[in-house]
C-alpha cells in the first residue's frame, strides 16, 4: 500500500474492483438477495422440459453489465473464464448425450440400446441449461467479486447478528487471507525441494496433499493459539457492550433499485408458469 | 506505584502427552515502576515472551491445565495492584488466580502482525479494541485519527475503510497493531520484538514516537528487543532473561559497557561493546588513535562464469501491479550477495523467480544455464537453487529430522546408501546429528532455521536462496547460521540472502543489491553502499554503528576509509598493535624450557610446598613440572578470560581460589603460567592470593612480554610485547584467531603445524581424534573436566580442538561439588585416561550439574553416563 | 505463546489407549475458550481453502460435479477432531469454497452441500458415540494399524455414508434440471469414486498429524468442547 490514490480500486473477497460502482457500494445483504432471486427464477426457467433461453440470456446481461461497470470483468476473463468455459462444455455434453429428446435429428449413431442423436430441442434445452447456468455462475462471481469482507461485516452487524457470531465470520474471513498465503508459501517450498520433480496424476496429488497436512495443521495450531491471545489483549473476553460498526452501509436508491429488478425477474418464470 | 510487582513466578506449560515439560519461567522477581520504559532482552527460548504473555494475563487464563495446576503455577504476577496471574487452594485442590487480560488497562503488541490483524480493513482493526470498550462512535472516530497519526499512518485515514490487511506491508501492519492498541490508550502497554518486521530506519522511528508517547501520558511501556541500538537509545532499565530467569537488570548503559556480563546469555551487544578492550563507553580512554593508513582486508571479488543472468525481467500479478520491472542483473558463481530493499520492493519476487517458483512475465532468466522462462527449465531448478524460507514452519513436510532431509532427496530420485550418506553428512554438519529421530516441529526456533538450511544444502544446490536467515534468532543462533552459510560459500555455492540486518550485510556479503518498487537501484559492495547517503534514504536504512563511528574518523583524517564492522575494527586495532611476526613453540622445546625453568627455580628456592596453575594456560607447564616433582601438591585457579573474538575482558575477576591454599603453612607455593602477556592477570591473582595465602609466592611463566606490567619471578624467555607466540597445543584456537585477526599471515602460521612424532605427537592425535568424534556426535559441549593430574594434557588439546573454554580438574569425587561450572545447558565432557570407580563416582556427581560425557583417549567410542 | 520446546523428551511411557473421554457430551471440557473460538474459525477458513483449491485444479467430470474434492478428507478429520465445529466447516467449506467462491449458485451450492454435512455428521455419530466404546480410537489414528478399524474406514466412511452423500448432492442437481434425471446414477457414481480416491488419505492424515494437535491439547473431548 504506497499511494492512497491507487484507492480507486478496493480489495473484494476475490481481486479488487472499482470502488465507486455501484454494485461495490450496494449494500451485501441486497446483492446477495439479487443473487437468490434471480437465481429462483434461473431455477424456474431451468427446471422445466424446455427452458426459456431468453430468460436465462437476459441474466446473463445483467451479470455482463454490472461485471463490466464494476471493472471486475477483466478478473473473470483472466482467472475463470476457461474453466467456466470447460464446465459448461461439459454441462452442454451431458444434456446431449443423457437427454435424448425431439424429433428431425441433425445427428444421429448407433441403434437399439446404443443409439444417440442431436435434435434441434435437444441442442435447444442444452443451451437453455447451460446458458442458464452460466447466468448464476456469473452473477455469483459477480457478487463476491464486488463485495468486500468487512461490508459483509458491516451488513451482518447492521441486522443485529450477535456481535460473537460475526466476529467468528470476521475471524474466518481474515484467515481465508492468512491461511491461503501459508498455503502458497508452503506449496513454493515443496516446490523449492524438487516437488515437481516427481510423476504428477493422481498419485502424486495424493502425495502433494499428503504432504501438505504436516505444515499445515502446524499453521491452524500457530495461528489459532496466536489469534486467541490477540483477542484476549483486545478484550474480546470482557467484552460488556459492544459499539456498532462505525462505517455502516444503509440502504441507497440502487439497492431499492435493483431489489425490484430482482423481485420482477423472480415472478417472470412463477407467471409464465401460471 | 509499581506497575508491574512479580514475586517468585514459576510457570511451565501443560502437557498433554505425557512428554515432561520444563518450567520455562523459573521464579522470576521484578518490580516495574509506573512510567517506566523498561526493556527485556536475552536469547531465543529463554523465557521473554512468555513473560510477557504472563504480564499480559494470557498466561495461564487462556490455557488449558488438564490438573495439577500448583505443579504449572507458583508465585504472583501483579499489574497495578490487581492480581493478574497467580494459584490458589480451593479445599484440597488448586485453582488458577487472578483476573486474566486487564485490557484496556494493559496493552501487549505481539510478534507476529498477521496473527493479531483481526478485522478486515486498516479502520476496522484500530477500531475493533474501542468497540469492544463501548466507547460512542464520535470518540472512537477521534481516537482512530489520532492513533493513526502517532504511528505515521496518519495519511491513510480517509480511505482507512478501503484498506483490506492484503494491502498493507508487514512494517505497516506492525504499525497498525501499534496503533490499535496506543487507541485504547492503555496505562501498560507491552511490546514484544514489535519492530521486527520493519526496515531499520522505520523501526527508530515507531519507538520514537511511542517513547514520546510515554512522557507524554506517563504510559509504562515494557520493550522485548534484540537491538542494543534501540535499548540504549529508549529503555529506562533493561533485564536479560536467561533459562527463564533475570540473570541481569539495570541500566542499559552500564550493562552494554560490561560485555563480559552479558556475553554468557547470547544476547546482541553494540559494535562498540564488542570492541570494549579499545572503545570505553565511561569517558576513560582506552587505545592512543594514531594516523593511520589501514586498509581492511576485503575479499575481492571473483571472476567466474555467471549463474543468474538476467536481463529486462518483468514480473506482474494477476491483476496487473508490477512488482519488478525491467530488471536486469548478472551473479557470478561462487558470490555471496545480500539482497535488501523495503518491504514490497519486489526483493522477495526476485528470489522467487531465481528459483523457479514463480515465472517471470517478461524478460530473459538464465539460471545456472537453466532458462526459467519455460516450464519444463523451472521444473528443473530445484535441482540447482534451494530456498530456504523465513518461517521454518511452512517447510517442514514429516514428522522426523532424518525424513525430512530424505524428502527432497527423494523428489530428484536419489535413495538407499547414497541417501543415507548424505544425510548423516548434513546433519554432522548443521549439528543435528543427535536428533536424526526427533519430530521437527517441536525443535528449538535455532535448530529448525538449521534443519531448513539442511534440507536445502542437502540437494547440492549450485545456487542457495535464504530469506531473513537472522529474524528472531538470538545472537549466537545467527552467528552459526551466518558461519555455516559462509562454509557453504567458500566451497563454492552462490549465495544469496534477503535481509534487513545491516551488521549482518557489512560483516558477511562482499556485494549487496537494493531494491526499491521493483527496480535494482544500488549494486555494489557494503561500504559503497554505506557512503551512499540517497540510496539510504531511498531504502529506509540505517548504516551500522562501526560505521558511524569509522566515517567520523575518516573525516577526521585517523582513517582513510570507513570500517564496516566489528570485525575490521578489530583487524584495524590488531594493525596498531600488532605489526610483527610469529613464534613458534613445539611441545618439545616447551618442555625443554619447563624443566630447566623448574631446575632453576629448586635450585634457587628448593620444592614448592604447593604448585598453583591457572587455567587453561598454566596447564601445561605445571604438567610438564609436576613430571619433576611428582608429590608436590598441585592446585588451580581460574581467571575471567575471554577469547572469541581475542579480546580480553577490562577488569580480570579471579575465582575457584581453592581453600586448600589457607593451610599451607611452610616452604612457598609456586605460581605457574606459560605466557604473561600485558602481566593484568598475575598482577591481580597476586594480590587476591596475598590476603589469603600465609606463604611466600613465587611466580613462574615460560614466555614473558617486554611491555608487560607484571615481572615473574622466573621465567624462560622474553619477547617482544607484539612477538605472537604460537603454541602446538593450541593449534585449532591459534588458527582461528589468525584467520580472523590477520587472516594474511594463515597460511605462514597453518604451516608452522607440521605433525610431530614425538610421544606428544600421538597424544595430540589421539586427543584430536577423540575431539572429532565428540564434534560429529554434536555434543554442545561447554564444559571440560578433567581428572588430574594424569589426562590433563588430554583435556588441554580437546579444549584447543573443541573450543571450550571452561576446563577443570579434579583429584576425586570430593571436589566436583567445589567447581563453579556455571550455568551449563550443554554437556560437561569428563576427560580421563581410562575408567574407574574414581571416574564413575565423579561422573555421577557431575551429572548433579549437567548432563555427562565420559571421554577416553583409548576407548573407541564414548560412553554416556546420565 | 510457544509452548512446544520440549526438546529431545520422550513420552515418559506409552499410556494404554483410553478413549473413554470423548464422547457424545455436549461440552466436553466447559466453555469454549478464546483460542478455541479462533481455532474453530480457523479451521473453518482451511476447509473452505482447501474445497476452492480442489474445485480449481481439478477436472470438472458433469454440472455441478468436480470429480476430486480434496478438502473432503480432511474435514473428515477435523470432524473426528472438533466435533460440531468440523461439521458445520465441512457444510460451509462446501457452501462457500467449493460453491460460491468459484461460481457455483448459492442454491444448488446451499443444496448439495447437505451432502457433506450429513456424511460428516454421521462419521462422527459412528465413531464417538459407537467405535471409542469397540476399542477403536475415535479420532482415527489406528486405521492404517487395527484390521477392525480399517474396516469400519472403509464401510462407514468410505460407504455407506460417502454413498449418501452422493445420492443426495446429485439428487439435489437433477431437481434444480442440472443435471439430466437420466444420468443421476452415474453422476452420482463419479461423486462417490471420486470421494473414495480421496478418502485413501484421510488414514494417513489421522496417523500423522493428530498427534501434533493431541499435544497442544485442542482436541474436542465433546461436540463443542
Amino acid at each position: 500500500m504506497n499511494n492512497r490514490d491507487e484507492k480507486k480500486y478496493v480489495k473484494t473477497i476475490l481481486f479488487t474492483a472499482r470502488a465507486d460502482s455501484i454494485y461495490v457500494r450496494m449494500n451485501p445483504l441486497s446483492k446477495f438477495v439479487i443473487l437468490l432471486l434471480i437465481s429462483v427464477g434461473v431455477v424456474l426457467s431451468m427446471d422445466r422440459p424446455v427452458p426459456d433461453l431468453y430468460y436465462n440470456l437476459g441474466s446473463l446481461a445483467f451479470a455482463f453489465i454490472f461485471l463490466l461497470e464494476s471493472g471486475t470483468l477483466k478478473y473473470l476473463v483472466r482467472s475463470y473464464l476457461v474453466m467456466l468455459l470447460i464446465a459448461l462444455g461439459v454441462m452442454l455434453l451431458w444434456w446431449l448425450v443423457f437427454n435424448q429428446t425431439g424429433t428431425n435429428p441433425i445427428f444421429s449413431i448407433g441403434s437399439g440400446w446404443f443409439h444417440f442423436q442431436v435434435t434441434p430441442l435437444s441442442i435447444y434445452v442444452g443451451t437453455g441449461k447451460v446458458s442458464g447456468y452460466a447466468a448464476m455462475s456469473f452473477l455469483t462471481l459477480l457478487t463476491v467479486m464486488t463485495t468486500r469482507d468487512a461490508d459483509i461485516i458491516s451488513a451482518l452487524r447492521n441486522i443485529r447478528i450477535p456481535f460473537k457470531v460475526v466476529f467468528f465470520i470476521s475471524i474466518v474471513s481474515r484467515s481465508l487471507n492468512i491461511l491461503s498465503d501459508d498455503l502458497e508459501t508452503i506449496r513454493q517450498a515443496q516446490i523449492s525441494r524438487g516437488g515437481r520433480l516427481r510423476s504428477g496424476g493422481i498419485i502424486g496429488h495424493i502425495r502433494e496433499f499428503i504432504m501438505l497436512a504436516v505444515p499445515l495443521t502446524v499453521s491452524i495450531i500457530r495461528r489459532s493459539v496466536e489469534v486467541g491471545a490477540a483477542m484476549e489483549a483486545r478484550g474480546f473476553g470482557k467484552v460488556k457492550n459492544f459499539t456498532g460498526f462505525i462505517d455502516e452501509k444503509g440502504f441507497k436508491w440502487y439497492d431499492g433499485a435493483l431489489l425490484a429488478f430482482g423481485t420482477v425477474m423472480l415472478l417472470i418464470p412463477l407467471l409464465l408458469k401460471g | 506505584m509499581e506497575a508491574v510487582v512479580i514475586k517468585d513466578f514459576f510457570w511451565k506449560y501443560p502437557s498433554f502427552t505425557g512428554i515432561k515439560t520444563d518450567y520455562i519461567l523459573n521464579g522470576i522477581n521484578l518490580t516495574i515502576r509506573e512510567g517506566e520504559f523498561f526493556g527485556i532482552t536475552g536469547r531465543s527460548g529463554s523465557g521473554k515472551t512468555t513473560l510477557c504473555y504472563s504480564i499480559a494475563g494470557l498466561i495461564p487464563h487462556q490455557l488449558r491445565i488438564p490438573n495439577h495446576v500448583e505443579e504449572h503455577i507458583k508465585g504472583r504476577v501483579e499489574v497495578f495492584g490487581e492480581l493478574v496471574a497467580g494459584v490458589k487452594k480451593v479445599g484440597n485442590a488448586f485453582e488458577v488466580d487472578g483476573i486474566g487480560s486487564m485490557a484496556p488497562t494493559v496493552g501487549f503488541v505481539m510478534q507476529d502482525p498477521e496473527n493479531q490483524f483481526l478485522s478486515m480493513s486498516m479502520l476496522h482493526e484500530v477500531s475493533l479494541g474501542l468497540q469492544m470498550m463501548g466507547l460512542d462512535k464520535a470518540e472512537i472516530n477521534r481516537r482512530i485519527t489520532e492513533a493513526l497519526d502517532m504511528v505515521g499512518l496518519g495519511q491513510y485515514r480517509e480511505v482507512a475503510d478501503r484498506i483490506h490487511p492484503a494491502e498493507l506491508s508487514g512494517g505497516q501492519k506492525q504499525r497498525l497493531i501499534i496503533a490499535s492498541f496506543l487507541a485504547m490508550k492503555p496505562k501498560l502497554l507491552i511490546l514484544d520484538e514489535p519492530t521486527s518486521d520493519l526496515d531499520p530506519a522505520g523501526k527508530l522511528e515507531v519507538m520514537s514516537t511511542i517513547a514520546e508517547l510515554r512522557k507524554r501520558t506517563d504510559m509504562t511501556i515494557i520493550l522485548v528487543e534484540h537491538n542494543p541500538d534501540v535499548m540504549l537509545k529508549f529503555a529506562d532499565r533493561i533485564a536479560v532473561l536467561y533459562g527463564g530467569r533475570i540473570v541481569q537488570i539495570g541500566k542499559p548503559l552500564e550493562l552494554y559497557s560490561k560485555p563480559e556480563l552479558l556475553r554468557p546469555y547470547n544476547v546482541y551487544l553494540p559494535d562498540v561493546s564488542e570492541l570494549s578492550e579499545f572503545f570505553s563507553m565511561d569517558g576513560k580512554p582506552k587505545f592512543q588513535l594514531e594516523k593511520s593508513q589501514f586498509i581492511p582486508d576485503r575479499k575481492k571479488g571473483i571472476r567466474a562464469d555467471s549463474i543468474i543472468d538476467i536481463k529486462d525481467l518483468t514480473f506482474s500479478y494477476p491483476d496487473g501491479t508490477k512488482a519488478i520491472e525491467n530488471l536486469s542483473l548478472t551473479v557470478t558463481k561462487g558470490e555471496m550477495v545480500a539482497l535488501i530493499g523495503q518491504n514490497g520492493s519486489g526483493k522477495t519476487t526476485l528470489s522467487k523467480v531465481i528459483s523457479g517458483i514463480t515465472a517471470p512475465t517478461d524478460g530473459l532468466v538464465n539460471i545456472a544455464g537453466i532458462s526459467a522462462n519455460k516450464k519444463s527449465g523451472r521444473t528443473k531448478l530445484p535441482l540447482h537453487v534451494g530456498y530456504v524460507f523465513q518461517n521454518p514452519d511452512h517447510q517442514i513436510f514429516t514428522r522426523s529430522v532424518r525424513e525430512e532431509l530424505a524428502y527432497g532427496l527423494v523428489n530428484i530420485g536419489i535413495r538407499g546408501k547414497e541417501a543415507e550418506e548424505r544425510i548423516n553428512s548434513v546433519l554432522a554438519r548443521v549439528g543435528l546429528a543427535d536428533k536424526a529421530h526427533e519430530d521437527p516441529i517441536f525443535l528449538g526456533r535455532g535448530q529448525k532455521r538449521r534443519l531448513a538450511v539442511a534440507s536445502s544444502i542437502i540437494m547440492r544446490p549450485d545456487i542457495l536462496v535464504v530469506d531473513e536467515p537472522t529474524t528472531g534468532q538470538d545472537y549466537r543462533m545467527s552467528r552459526d547460521i551466518m558461519e555455516l552459510l559462509t562454509e557453504l560459500n567458500i566451497e563454492g555455492t552462490t549465495i544469496l540472502i534477503i535481509t534487513h540486518d545491516m551488521r549482518l550485510v557489512a560483516e558477511y556479503c562482499r556485494r549487496v543489491l537494493v531494491m526499491s518498487k521493483g527496480s535494482l537501484v544500488f549494486d555494489g559492495t557494503p561500504e559503497e553502499l554505506f557512503v551512499d547517503e540517497e540510496i539510504l534514504a531511498v531504502a529506509s536504512l540505517s548504516e551500522p554503528q562501526s560505521v558511524r563511528i569509522s566515517k567520523e574518523l575518516v573525516r577526521q583524517g585517523f582513517l582513510r576509509k570507513p570500517l564496516i564492522s566489528a570485525r575490521e575494527w578489530l583487524q584495524f586495532f590488531n594493525f596498531m598493535r600488532l605489526k610483527s611476526g610469529f613464534e613458534f613453540c613445539s611441545y618439545a622445546a616447551m618442555e625443554s624450557m619447563v624443566t630447566s625453568l623448574s631446575g632453576s627455580i629448586i635450585e634457587a628456592k628448593g620444592k614448592p610446598a604447593a604448585v598453583v596453575y591457572i587455567e587453561r594456560g598454566g596447564m601445561v607447564p605445571a604438567y610438564m613440572m609436576l613430571k619433576r616433582m611428582p608429590d608436590v601438591k598441585t592446585y588451580r585457579l581460574r581467571a575471567s578470560y575471554y577469547s572469541d573474538i581475542g579480546t580480553a575482558s577490562k577488569d580480570v575477576e579471579v575465582y575457584d581460589i581453592p581453600e586448600g591454599l589457607q593451610n599451607i603453612d611452610h616452604g612457598y607455593m609456586l605460581l605457574v603460567d606459560e605466557i604473561v602477556d600485558t602481566g593484568k592477570t598475575m598482577l591481580r591473582i597476586v594480590k587476591e592470593l596475598k590476603d589469603r595465602v600465609n606463604v611466600d609466592i613465587i611466580t613462574a611463566s615460560v614466555f614473558l612480554k617486554k611491555e608487560s606490567a607484571f615481572l615473574p619471578d622466573f621465567h624462560s624467555r622474553e619477547v617482544n610485547s607484539d612477538t605472537w607466540i604460537v603454541l602446538e597445543y593450541e593449534k585449532d584456537e591459534t588458527l582461528h584467531s589468525v584467520g580472523v585477526k590477520r587472516p594474511e599471515d594463515l597460511e605462514k602460521v597453518s604451516a608452522m603445524f607440521s605433525g610431530e612424532d614425538s610421544e606428544y605427537g600421538r597424544i595430540d592425535a589421539d586427543s584430536r581424534k577423540v575431539a572429532e568424534r565428540i564434534n560429529k556426535m554434536s555434543w554442545d559441549t561447554e564444559a571440560i573436566v578433567y581428572h588430574r593430574p594424569d589426562s590433563l594434557l588430554f583435556a588441554r588439546v580437546l579444549s584447543d580442538a573443541l573450543r571450550v573454554n571452561n576446563v577443570s580438574g579434579v583429584t576425586g569425587p570430593e571436589e566436583v561439588d567445589g567447581l563453579a561450572l556455571g550455568n551449563v545447558e550443554g554437556r560437561i565432557v569428563l576427560a580421563a585416561l581410562n575408567d574407574s570407580e574414581e571416574i564413575e563416582s565423579i561422573s555421577r556427581r557431575l551429572s548433579l550439574h549437567g548432563r555427562v560425557e565420559l571421554v577416553m583417549p583409548s576407548a573407541q567410542t564414548t560412553t554416556e553416563t546420565q | 505463546m510457544d509452548n512446544s520446546t520440549n526438546e529431545g523428551k520422550k513420552p515418559v511411557g506409552e499410556a494404554k489407549a483410553d478413549y473413554s473421554m470423548y464422547t457424545l457430551k455436549w461440552k466436553g471440557s466447559g466453555k469454549v475458550s478464546t483460542t478455541q473460538f479462533a481455532l474453530y474459525a480457523i479451521q473453518m477458513a482451511v476447509v473452505i481453502l482447501l474445497s476452492y483449491m480442489g474445485v480449481l485444479y481439478t477436472p470438472v467430470v458433469g454440472p455441478g460435479i468436480g470429480f476430486l474434492y480434496w478438502a473432503y478428507p480432511f474435514f473428515v478429520v477435523f470432524t473426528l477432531w472438533w466435533g460440531i465445529w468440523g461439521i458445520l466447516g465441512a457444510w460451509v467449506g462446501s457452501v462457500v469454497g467449493a460453491g460460491l467462491l468459484t461460481g457455483l449458485p448459492p442454491i444448488p451450492a446451499l443444496g448439495f452441500s447437505i451432502g457433506d454435512l450429513v456424511p460428516a455428521l454421521l462419521i462422527f455419530l459412528l465413531y464417538r458415540g459407537y467405535l471409542s466404546k469397540h476399542g477403536i480410537d475415535p479420532l482415527g489414528r489406528d486405521i492404517l494399524k487395527n484390521k477392525a478399524a480399517m474396516a469400519w474406514f472403509v464401510f462407514w466412511v468410505m460407504g455407506v455414508t460417502n454413498v449418501i452423500g452422493g445420492l443426495w448432492g446429485v439428487w439435489v442437481l437433477v431437481q434444480l434440471g442440472f443435471v439430466p434425471p437420466h444420468a443421476y446414477l452415474l453422476g452420482a457414481g463419479l461423486w462417490i469414486i471420486g470421494d473414495i480416491i480421496v478418502l485413501i488419505i484421510a488414514p494417513f492424515l489421522t496417523a500423522k498429524i493428530t498427534p501434533i494437535v493431541e499435544r497442544y491439547g485442542l482436541i474436542n473431548t465433546g461436540w463443542l468442547t
